[in-house]
């Protein structure tokens, strides 16, 4: 068994539990989705041994170039959803969100994406990069899981005022209540990992704790659009279809941050 | 004063302000920041000086961008002020009435009867708040006990924690900006250099980069010594990511390179025919050697160390890196030229000769010398310290707030003709789920008890 055999599995596994989730969808059978919550977990493990092998093989953490770094994203986004499914039953958002993780999956095994290992540039060789990255990412895959409940709870609003009928399952309240559940783990991870951890490693490696990086300048705006999510929601008592549109933004930002300054905006973060 | 108050504590200017914050910075990463004023107006044309007056093309330390942040700071101030005093009576003298209605219009409510006598009850329940960890406060009117009890109280201040920590790190930032300053030192090894606004110097003992097998640098170690009226006072080997400090400065491995200005080569001449000779010559470039008992001389004009020719056919370096070095000779006997070309370090075969009286001559250029050194960031920052405590009161402060949520809750035990009545009910905002969980199983555990 090779990494990149157990990546395929793992590929596979994630699609054959959305083609599940999709069918509970449509059939409204619950047993579709359960065995889909079983074959994205197999997946998830699948995925954790192919990052143990890579980890092996490099000798580094598996999150140096963009194609270790959206596996590595994609493996957060399941244990996301593992993890907010086993605790809030979110099955009807399954699918939606399992399409997330694939479409990571299906770009980190994307020709243009280079696959060996290098070795390590010198400032990337410390500890905080596993905290930094890690932390940072599992933030994100929050603030994912956010997005698509919150993205859902648009639709199933809209659907009320066009006074169609709301469809079984979650109601707007429950989506409501989740996505803020969901932005309630990843902000905080998204403090500690990108904002906290990247200040002290940058302190360690280039000597300042902040240098108006693109990247950096980013991660701030990310968290300029949550705290506004916390501060209208907690303190002025925006719920709903308000919330949810800043929840969007803030994923959107984070999104940016991750994928976009790469290609658009040049900085130090450049290697990734 | 009063306005002023009443305008800066409220949440609707910290939305207000939020957004403008967020739009500015992103209008920071559009336009590319800090370039010469030439590259604005080569960009953006008549607009460049626009632009450069408005601070666009420095935001984040622009007065406009700085005032914004000054006046979140204080609305932030204000609000927390604001907040903190009824904070304080809500977490530590909490009201605690005996009204009916205060125990019986509840989020969370159960009514029950029990068997146990009205004090009998009061223990239980206490007993068991006790061990779930809940401070009770108790009160009797009329034969009726009334109980209060919370935990997780200090969970309030959560946020006034993350807000405390954000002005620290405010104040941090403006300190770096204001104070801070960060040099690049580059030294030689047993190159000695005083450090700037310091009274020590910093001397580089060793130096060596390190590379891993497919030959890229896997990292740079220079040993340091500060050194001090020639007495040495500490000594440390740093690399990338482990910096050295000493009272507030702080070192880093920042680069490295060579210094090209005039590097020794090793040259091989060797002639076969007609007065033959071989010999390895060693020289500075710069300098003119000679061949002993021969009437020849050889001169090493020009070095390069990254050997490529421009597009007008003109020679330079495409870069620092050794990765082409190319030495220019010229070879004279009895004062006549009879070698002139570049020689190649790992490219002899493209060894050129410009001139060359007699064919059977061949040089071989063999080897380089050149004095490595070592670029070293020093940095002094006063701000750091302060970072570094806003952020550690910034993460405790969003733990307290999203996972240590006070819980409170209430009885009131009712002496009835034949039993006790017993109203319980509790107060939560957030995460009602677990807080249900552990509602139901202290009326279980209530009822099971004797």
């Amino acid at each position: 068994m090779t990494e990149s055999t157990l990546f395929l599995i793992a590929f596979i596994l994630y699609g054959f539990s959305a083609a599940l989730y999709f069918t509970f969808l449509f059939s409204e059978k619950i047993v579709w989705a359960k065995t889909g919550y079983k074959i994205i977990f197999a997946g998830f493990m699948v995925h954790t041994a192919a990052l143990i092998f890579r980890t092996m093989e490099s000798g580094h953490a598996p999150f140096t170039n963009m194609y270790e770094s959206l596996s590595f994203l994609a493996w957060c986004g399941a244990f996301a959803y593992v993890s907010v499914e086993g605790k809030y039953k979110i099955r009807k958002a399954g699918p939606y969100f399992i399409l997330i993780v694939i479409v990571l999956m299906a770009l980190a095994s994307s020709p243009l994406m280079p696959k060996e290992a290098k070795p390590l540039m010198p400032a990337l060789q410390s500890y905080w990069l596993w905290l930094h990255v890690s932390v940072t990412l599992l933030g994100e895959a929050f603030f994912a899981m956010a997005f698509v409940t919150s993205i859902m709870y648009l639709i199933a609003e809209s659907r009320k005022t066009k006074g169609l009928k709301p469809k079984k399952g979650l109601t707007p309240e429950r989506l409501d209540f989740i996505s803020y559940r969901c932005v309630a783990v990843g902000f905080p991870l998204f403090t500690l990992g990108g904002l906290v951890f990247g200040m002290i490693w940058a302190y360690k490696a280039w000597g300042r704790y902040w240098g108006w990086d693109p990247k950096e300048v980013w991660s701030l705006i990310t968290w300029f659009v949550f705290a506004l999510y916390l501060h209208t929601r907690l303190v002025m008592g925006w719920k709903g279809k308000r919330s949810a549109v800043i929840a969007v933004i803030g994923f959107l930002a984070a999104l940016f941050t991750y994928f976009g300054v790469n290609y658009l905006l040049a900085g130090l973060h450049s290697y990734i | 004063m009063k306005s002023f108050i009443k305008l800066f504590s409220s949440v609707k200017l910290t939305v207000f302000l939020l957004i403008v914050i967020i739009l500015a910075t992103v209008v920071g990463t559009l336009i590319p920041q800090g370039r010469s004023p030439e590259a604005y107006s080569e960009k953006y044309g008549n607009w460049a000086p626009v632009l450069m007056n408005l601070g666009i093309t420095h935001v984040y330390r622009s007065s406009w961008y700085l005032s914004l942040l000054v006046l979140f700071s204080i609305n932030i101030i204000t609000c927390s002020l604001a907040r903190i005093k009824n904070k304080f009576l809500k977490a530590f003298k909490p009201r605690f009435s005996t009204q009916e209605k205060k125990f019986t219009h509840l989020s969370l409510k159960k009514t029950f009867e029990s068997p146990l006598s009205v004090p009998q009850a009061k223990e239980s329940l206490k007993t068991i708040l006790n061990s779930k960890g809940y401070k009770v406060r108790e009160k009797s009117e009329q034969g009726n006990v009334y109980i209060l009890s919370r935990k997780r109280s200090l969970g309030i201040f959560g946020s006034d924690m993350v807000h405390l920590g954000i002005l620290v790190v405010v104040i941090g930032g403006f300190l770096s900006g204001a104070a801070g300053y960060r040099e690049n030192l580059a030294l030689r090894v047993k190159e000695t250099k005083p450090v700037p606004k310091a009274d020590f110097s910093l001397k580089l003992n060793r130096f060596e980069t390190l590379y891993h097998t497919d030959g890229s640098v896997k990292d740079w170690k220079s040993t340091l010594a500060i050194v001090k009226n020639d007495q040495r006072l500490l000594t440390k080997t740093i690399e990338v990511n482990h910096p050295l400090s000493y009272q507030g400065y702080v070192f880093y491995q920042s680069g490295y390179g060579w210094d090209w200005r005039n590097p020794g080569v090793e040259i091989l001449i060797e002639r076969k025919s007609e007065d033959p000779f071989s010999e390895s010559i060693r020289m500075k470039v710069g300098e003119t050697t000679s061949i002993k008992h021969k009437n020849i001389e050889i001169n090493a004009l020009y070095f390069v160390p990254d050997f490529v020719l421009t597009e007008e056919n003109k020679v330079t370096s495409r870069s620092l890196e050794p990765n082409n070095p190319a030495v220019y000779v010229k070879v004279l006997e009895k004062e006549k030229v009879i070698f002139s070309g570049w020689l190649f370090l790992k490219y002899p075969e493209f060894n050129t000769r410009d001139h060359q009286a007699n064919s059977d001559l061949s040089l071989k250029f063999r080897d380089f010398k050149a004095e490595p050194y070592s670029v070293i960031q020093i940095a002094k920052d006063p701000g750091v310290p302060f970072i570094w405590t806003g952020c550690a009161f910034v993460m405790l402060g969003l733990f307290l707030a999203f996972y240590f949520i006070p819980r409170e809750l209430k009885f009131m035990i009712k002496k009835e003709p034949q039993h006790t009545k017993i109203y319980a009910g509790g107060i939560v905002k957030k995460a009602k789920d677990s807080f249900k969980r552990e509602f139901d199983l202290i009326i279980q555990l209530f009822k099971e008890s004797k």
